[in-house]
């Protein structure tokens, strides 16, 4: 008797509203939302879901535990996790598929989301650790962003100019999705990038992600289950990870940083058994642009340095050869605090269902989706295909 | 009061508001003492003789648990830079400039650079230490042109 496939398959996706501000809307109700809505893309109940990795912003049950959600799904669930970073992305989305693969759970659900983050309570989670010797200086995300940029400009001669073609290219992608944040903000020129105002050197306002509100949530289940589905199957291929050492506490060193990921794309890359010139489009974090043109230095589809001139023109457009962030990215698209980290995955999903309208890449086949970055010093790759 | 750098130079009192006050632990506590003594401590590994910083339990690099502070010569190296436009909470006065110092033990640290005009700052030049009362009892090191 031949074993069923466990091969972990993305089959329901879901993203809420992604805004500004949503009035009236709690963590806790747009997690819902999306933990409803991802089930139901996969055609199956809630009673069918046994491995949680999702988060309770509460109010109710226990405070950020994702046992919480046995009271809606299978109960009992026979997996879950509760950390911020597992409970969303790249990372929630690996880990479920090990658990789903390991035959620790059948179907697994990732989720997360976030209303008021202008509010007392509404921070990033992990934004407000203590970071003693970093806060005291005037450390922030941005600014760790921009010791990596600064030192890649030192070393290669890499200009505000190529940095901020990179976010325009981004935010005009924002720009004709109705679904971004910025929907119609645009369009925008490298000249308007470096026009707005600068947050730390070399990033302007308009490098830097978004500010706002949203959820998202991904149902992974195996290969064999899959087929039963509704949705068109999405494998899982490949995935990979590294962490260099906790994040924002310690500064991001260009010296340790400039191969940071390389481990994680050469286990992914050889898992999906293909190359990283075979992938037809991008969904890469961008909390600032210039981390953009290094992940594909990290990627190796051009030389370490090289980032900035292979970033120019149209090849990160629709009609280029790496289309990326066609949604408009975390810079002009949606960044919650960790949702978006899961919209990575979504949008690459998407592509590979072809169902993406206006900005689908015509017959994709592979695409990769990434979190994380040199300022946080830690990245997590997954590769996704069709069934 | 006036803050005494150890070689000398006198930084004026205040110059720059932390409205961020680095949370002391008992781990970390000596290294606060020391600052507000005009003193750079660093901790070096009883096992391997390297530096590390930032203060752990456990040497970074051979995960020894015997180390010890020792006064650091206060002096580095300029790796990078951002000028920061965007306070980061409310009370900072922008623009600043947030540094990375190679120190010349080894470890790099997070700190300001100050006493040097935006357009004169050089990835690579020399820097010294001095030390900012922030708070009472509260000293952050700081580093200027050497």
């Amino acid at each position: 008797m031949s074993r069923p496939n466990r091969s972990a398959t993305i089959v329901g996706i879901y993203q809420t509203q992604q805004a500004r501000q949503l009035p009236g809307r709690t963590s806790q109700d747009l997690v819902i939302e999306a933990v409803k809505g991802a089930i139901a893309d996969a055609g199956l109940t809630p009673r069918e879901i046994d491995g949680a990795a999702i988060d309770w912003p509460g109010p109710g049950g226990a405070p950020r535990d994702a046992e919480n959600w046995a009271m809606y799904l299978k109960q009992p669930l026979s997996w879950c996790v509760s950390h911020h970073l597992l409970t969303a992305g790249v990372r929630g989305v690996l880990e479920a598929a090990a658990a789903v693969q390991a035959g620790l759970c059948e179907v697994a659900v990732v989720a997360s989301g976030r209303a008021g983050p202008f509010s007392a309570d509404g921070a990033a989670p992990g934004a407000n650790m203590s970071m003693e010797f970093a806060e005291p200086f005037g450390s922030s995300v941005m600014a760790q962003f921009a010791l990596v940029a600064t030192r890649h400009m030192h070393e290669f001669g890499t200009t505000p100019e190529q940095i901020a073609h990179v976010a325009a290219t981004i935010r005009n992608h924002g720009h004709v999705n109705p679904e971004a944040v910025m929907f119609g903000a645009g369009p925008y020129t490298a000249a308007d990038v470096l026009a707005s105002p600068l947050i730390a050197t070399p990033l302007h306002r308009l490098d830097c992600c978004l500010v706002n509100e949203g959820g998202a949530a991904v149902v992974v289940t195996t290969a064999e289950r899959a087929r039963d589905l509704a949705a068109p199957p999405v494998p899982i291929l490949g995935g990979g990870m590294e962490f260099f050492q906790g994040n924002y506490a310690n500064p991001p060193l260009y010296r340790q940083m400039r191969t940071l990921g390389r481990g994680a794309v050469a286990r992914t890359l050889a898992r999906a058994a293909v190359k990283a010139s075979d992938i037809d489009v991008f969904s890469l974090y961008d909390p600032v642009s210039f981390e953009v043109l290094r992940q594909f230095e990290m990627l190796g589809l051009c030389d370490e340095g090289e980032g900035g001139a292979f970033c120019a023109g149209d090849r990160l457009t629709l009609t280029g050869s790496c289309p990326t962030n066609l949604d408009g990215g975390m810079l002009a698209g949606s960044w919650t605090g960790t949702a978006q980290l899961t919209l990575k995955v979504i949008e690459a999903v998407r592509q590979l269902r072809r169902v993406n309208g206006a900005r689908q890449v015509p017959n994709a086949e592979l695409a990769l989706a990434s979190n994380a970055g040199s300022g946080a010093q830690h990245v997590e790759l997954v590769l996704l295909g069709r069934g | 009061m006036n803050d005494m750098a150890p070689d000398g130079f006198t930084l004026a009192p205040g110059v720059m508001p932390t409205p961020t006050l680095p949370a002391i632990s008992a781990l970390t506590r000596p290294f606060w003492d020391a600052a507000a003594q005009g003193r750079l401590l660093l901790p070096r590994c009883n096992a391997c003789g390297r530096h590390f910083f930032r203060p752990e339990l456990a040497c970074t690099h051979c995960f020894a648990l015997d180390w010890q502070w020792i006064e650091a010569s206060g002096r580095g190296t300029l790796y990078s830079y951002t000028v920061v436009h965007r306070a980061p909470a409310p009370g900072f006065v922008v623009p600043l400039v947030l540094a990375v110092v190679d120190l010349d033990e080894g470890p790099a640290m997070l700190s300001n650079l100050v006493g040097c005009a935006a357009e004169d700052i050089r990835i690579g030049m020399a820097l010294r230490v001095g030390f900012e009362q922030v708070a009472p009892g509260v000293h952050l090191p700081r580093f200027r042109p050497a």
